[in-house]
């Protein structure tokens, strides 16, 4: 393949334009390894949303009555008969009880409010990780997640203020970067499904303009090789230079994939935007499409926290953010924000559940669904008790239907704060049994922390019983 | 070496493609990741991931296509290689000299322009369109396009220096993006190309004119953006009992017009000084709605100045600065805003181990029973917390006399959810500021706590405008080698006739103007 594409390069060269490309459209080469597995692949998607829920009404609101061991509790989440696990998974969720883990006691366990790096890091660096890389960036980078190159390795997108993601990777100078996302229904659109056509398989011109990409972008880096070699460049703008010559390196091995894109894959429409709420089906849309065309396993959206398009809710900062107690209306306010998070959520959990796999399966069950913030009670801004979920077994190497209750017992408050939440465990035990569960080797993650493990875990006194445990798996639901 | 921000690159665009061909690919230009810097200088990522790559590269393909699209488009770039029906060499290289120029802002080595003719030949055995495509998307996604190239003339000097001059066409760049967020226009070029604009008083010449271009006063608006904040998500509150049947119909894009009016009034209409926009009553409202929390009443006519009332003034006691986007006024946030972006102050964020001291929740005061001021004191009284909220809280409370949108107040009204008035608390906006260290001067209100900031004989506040300012025009922290550079902003702000204006000019026009030091930093 790689000598034919090459053939058709030199073809290109002597004239582009006019005419189409002799390129073979080799269907039976599609879906990269996809075709090539009876098995569907594993995917992963982080729904991520910031300034966390009010815990009560994000935690089921039963009890975990089954004993594992001292500190784990767990609770078959379909023994609840009819009712809905919480107010936030409200009755809509209940379909997909048998396919959602709720996770009680993963803490921060350096503690800090507010540290954007902890839903996919781990660590407490302040805005950027101290140690390690997100997870994301991890499972992007795994031979067990991508045996082949894929079209994209992590597609990333962000709603909110800014295109800040919640992603960061670490050079090889130990330089911490935020990894910037898309923003935007039709540019996240243009960007997943550059090529691909509406009635399926790479679009007319797809071929040749990415020939032409790379015939341009070879001839580009010469020039950054030439200006790599000025000596009135300083170190870093070398090692910048560097890594600007990697990144194209990246994207010329994208656009070698252009071609290879199944017939059956077909670039979504879009629909009309009526209000916030369309915004993210179209999002579910694209994933979901995404997914079954193999353009990528891993995907993060981070949603935003403000929308002026229904004063209910607003801004999820200021709701998150304000007195509990018996505020009722400060109270329904968060929740209000909460459960439109919620619908966006089960919105694609109803796609994905919908779409059926080349074996019959359904896609949900292959997936595994990551729904996490950066802290727990947004008044307080605490860090125990971290709101995570996950919904979807990732290809079976996930038990579901359990509400697992980590929280140490007897209850141990920090400085004896019983309005704070207890303490648990550390919440790199999540984010490990995530990365095992999408069939990663340890090897993989545990090199990116702070040479204890995976992330950041410094143990304070009160998780000296459990400090040990933060490079285990989960209890119960990692099947290996 | 720095990249080009999103903004700088939509900029250069419109002055290299025109009106047209820049409203045309619009979509793609949106389509790159905002870079937007909200509260530090540092949270803008000085590199291009993969996946902006591959977006540039989309981009500079629209480029092309439009460019190719229609004759005129066509002619607007290519010139007269477009209405030739037979493209000639001579044609071709003069077009990627002649536009080359302007898109790596220096002229074109003749190594690049062969690589350029290559690319050119090679789709022109297609057809001419393709060789035009080809070069035109090169030319997007080479480095001298990308970044802030200064490497000054490398062809007569030694290289092995730390410390060179710079070319004049790179002070032409420098001058462009720092002024304007663009592209040199033909003038700056035209000087660039004689080597004039080295000499200081055409560079002084240059520098006046460039601020008086719009593209200047955007710029200048943008810093009070990146100062304050300004950007940020909020929304007008709809809370019908506590707007007290004011219309904000149309209210915030009223309030940010009126702020920026005021802006363009002190900084470039009046060259106005720190103290002036600190402490300036003019009012520049134009709808009843915002004349009402401004304390006047509405023009009659274009020419009528209006003043804010007696409990305002500055750019600090605006709607903008103070709205919270709820109905509370939330004092830490307001003092730490003020703290941080107006004083300088560093402040952390709460540890873990200071968190823990804050009273539980069911032991705050009752708001029906006590005010704002009482809660938040009782809630950060302990040691630990006053470290740092016994200069934040102060600054908070001296604003209580606003509320969360900027109107005066006397009286602390709250409502129960159903909106039924519970109290009504008396304001006390007396406060120690402690603007430095042991200073025990109190205050009254907002107003005379502002005039302090303002006629601070440490100059703290003016201290920090210029800081901010360097971190804004020069895009990076400063760092101990800057601080020479720091003393003569400060003196174009603060010297007797001194203005922003000024200082703004000082940043970029200096002794290190036509310098540059190779650092091994982010430099």
């Amino acid at each position: 393949m790689k000598n034919q594409k090459t053939n058709t390069r030199r073809q290109f060269l002597k004239g582009l334009g006019g005419f189409t490309l002799a390129l073979p459209f080799m269907p039976s080469l599609m879906s990269t390894a996809y075709a090539q597995s009876v098995k569907p692949p594993k995917r992963f998607l982080a729904f991520l949303t910031s300034y966390g829920h009010r815990i009560s009404q994000f935690f089921p609101t039963v009890e975990a009555n089954q004993k594992l061991s001292d500190h784990v509790w767990h609770r078959r989440l379909d023994d609840m008969s009819t009712n809905p696990i919480s107010e936030i998974f409200h009755s809509g969720f209940n379909p997909y009880k048998s396919k959602i883990n709720i996770i009680r006691g993963m803490d921060q366990t350096t503690g800090n409010g507010h540290n954007e790096s902890v839903p996919l890091c781990a660590s407490s660096g302040g805005s950027k990780p101290k140690y390690g890389k997100s997870i994301d960036v991890i499972m992007g980078q795994s031979s067990a997640i991508y045996s082949v190159e894929p079209r994209f390795r992590v597609a990333r997108i962000a709603e909110g203020r800014s295109s800040h993601s919640l992603c960061f990777d670490r050079l090889k100078t130990n330089e911490v970067i935020s990894i910037p996302a898309i923003t935007g229904n039709s540019n996240f659109l243009d960007f997943l499904f550059a090529g691909i056509s509406s009635v399926g398989g790479a679009s007319v011109n797809a071929n040749e303009s990415a020939e032409r990409k790379i015939l341009i972008t070879d001839k580009v880096l010469e020039s950054f090789n030439m200006l790599t070699k000025n000596p009135r460049l300083s170190k870093s703008d070398q090692l910048r230079l560097h890594e600007h010559i990697t990144s194209i390196a990246d994207v010329q091995k994208r656009l070698r994939l252009t071609s290879v894109v199944s017939s059956t894959c077909t670039r979504p429409t879009l629909i009309t935007k009526v209000n916030t709420d369309e915004i993210y089906k179209n999002y579910a849309n694209m994933i979901s499409a995404a997914f079954a065309c193999d353009l990528t396993r891993v995907v993060v959206l981070s949603m935003r926290h403000f929308d002026s398009a229904n004063s209910a809710r607003s801004d999820h900062h200021n709701s998150s953010h304000s007195r509990e107690g018996n505020n009722t209306s400060e109270n329904l306010k968060a929740l209000n924000y909460s459960k439109w998070q919620a619908n966006q959520l089960l919105y694609i959990v109803e796609k994905l559940y919908n779409t059926i796999e080349s074996d019959g399966s359904r896609m949900l069950d292959n997936t595994l669904i990551y729904w996490g913030s950066e802290l727990s009670n947004g008044k307080a801004h605490r860090w125990e008790s971290i709101p995570v979920a996950t919904i979807g077994g990732a290809g079976g190497t996930l038990k579901t239907g359990y509400y697992l209750d980590m929280r140490q017992r007897p209850f141990i408050y920090t400085a004896n704060r019983k309005d704070y939440p207890p303490k648990g465990h550390s919440i790199t035990q999540f984010h490990i049994t995530l990365m095992r569960a999408m069939g990663l080797n340890p090897s993989e993650y545990m090199p990116h922390g702070d040479g204890g493990g995976f992330g950041d875990a410094i143990s304070s006194g009160l998780y000296t019983s459990v400090g040990g445990l933060r490079n285990d798996t989960l209890p119960l639901l990692f099947t290996g | 070496m720095r990249r080009l921000s999103v903004r700088e690159i939509n900029n250069t665009l419109l002055v290299l493609l025109g009106k047209t061909i820049h409203g045309e690919i619009q979509t793609a230009v949106q389509a790159l990741p905002n870079d937007r810097v909200v509260a530090d200088i540092s949270e803008f990522e000085n590199r291009f991931y993969a996946d902006q790559i591959e977006l540039l590269l989309s981009l500079t393909e629209q480029i092309a296509t439009r460019v190719l699209s229609t004759p005129a488009n066509k002619e607007s770039i290519l010139g007269k290689c477009s209405t030739l029906t037979t493209v000639t060499e001579s044609c071709v290289k003069t077009f990627i000299s002649s536009f080359g120029l302007k898109v790596f802002r220096k002229p074109l080595g003749a190594d690049d322009i062969k690589s350029f003719w290559d690319l050119y030949a090679l789709g022109a055995a297609s057809s001419i369109d393709t060789g035009f495509r080809n070069v035109l998307m090169a030319l997007f996604i080479r480095p001298e396009f990308l970044y802030h190239l200064e490497l000054g003339d490398t062809s007569t000097a030694a290289t092995d220096s730390t410390d060179f001059e710079i070319t004049s066409y790179e002070l032409a760049s420098r001058l462009s993006y720092l002024l304007w967020d663009s592209a040199p226009d033909s003038e700056l070029f035209d000087l660039a190309s004689t080597d004039q604009l080295k000499k200081p008083d055409v560079l002084l010449a240059q520098v006046d004119r460039m601020l008086k271009n719009n593209l200047a006063k955007d710029k200048i608006r943008g810093f009070f953006d990146y100062w304050l904040d300004l950007n940020r998500q909020y929304d007008i509150p709809t809370t019908g009992f506590f707007l007290q049947g004011l219309n904000t119909v149309g209210l915030k894009s009223e309030a940010i017009r009126e702020m920026y009016q005021f802006i363009d009034h002190i900084v470039l209409e009046s060259e106005g000084n720190f103290k002036d926009l600190m402490t300036s009553r003019r009012s520049f409202a134009q709808t009843s709605a915002l004349a009402q929390i401004h304390g006047h009443t509405l023009s009659t006519n274009s020419t009528e100045i209006k003043m804010v009332d007696e409990n305002r003034m500055g750019l600090l006691m605006r709607l903008p600065v103070l709205v919270s986007g709820d109905d509370q006024t939330h004092p830490i946030l307001r003092g730490v805003k003020f703290r941080r972006r107006v004083l300088c102050d560093n402040l952390p964020n709460p540890g873990p181990e200071i968190i823990l001291t804050r009273p539980p929740e069911e032991e705050q005061p009752d708001p029906f029973i006590y005010t704002i001021r009482d809660i938040t004191t009782e809630n950060t009284k302990s040691l630990s917390c006053m470290g740092c909220h016994s200069i934040i809280n102060p600054l908070g409370f001296a604003f209580e006399g606003f509320d969360s949108i900027g109107r005066y107040r006397t009286k602390e009204l709250v409502y129960d959810s159903k909106g039924n008035l519970m109290a009504q608390h008396n304001i006390n906006t007396r406060v120690e500021p402690m603007l430095s260290a042991m200073d025990k001067t109190a205050t009254n209100d907002a107003v005379e706590l502002v005039q302090s900031i303002a006629n601070d004989s440490d100059g703290k506040g003016a201290a920090c405008m210029v800081r901010q300012i360097y971190r804004f025009y020069q895009f990076k922290n400063e760092s101990q080698e800057d601080n020479c550079l720091l003393a003569d902003i400060y003196s174009g702000l603060n010297d007797p006739n001194g203005s922003i204006l000024k200082a703004i000019r000082t940043s970029v026009l200096n002794r290190f103007s036509t310098n540059k030091k190779i650092l091994n930093e982010n430099n």
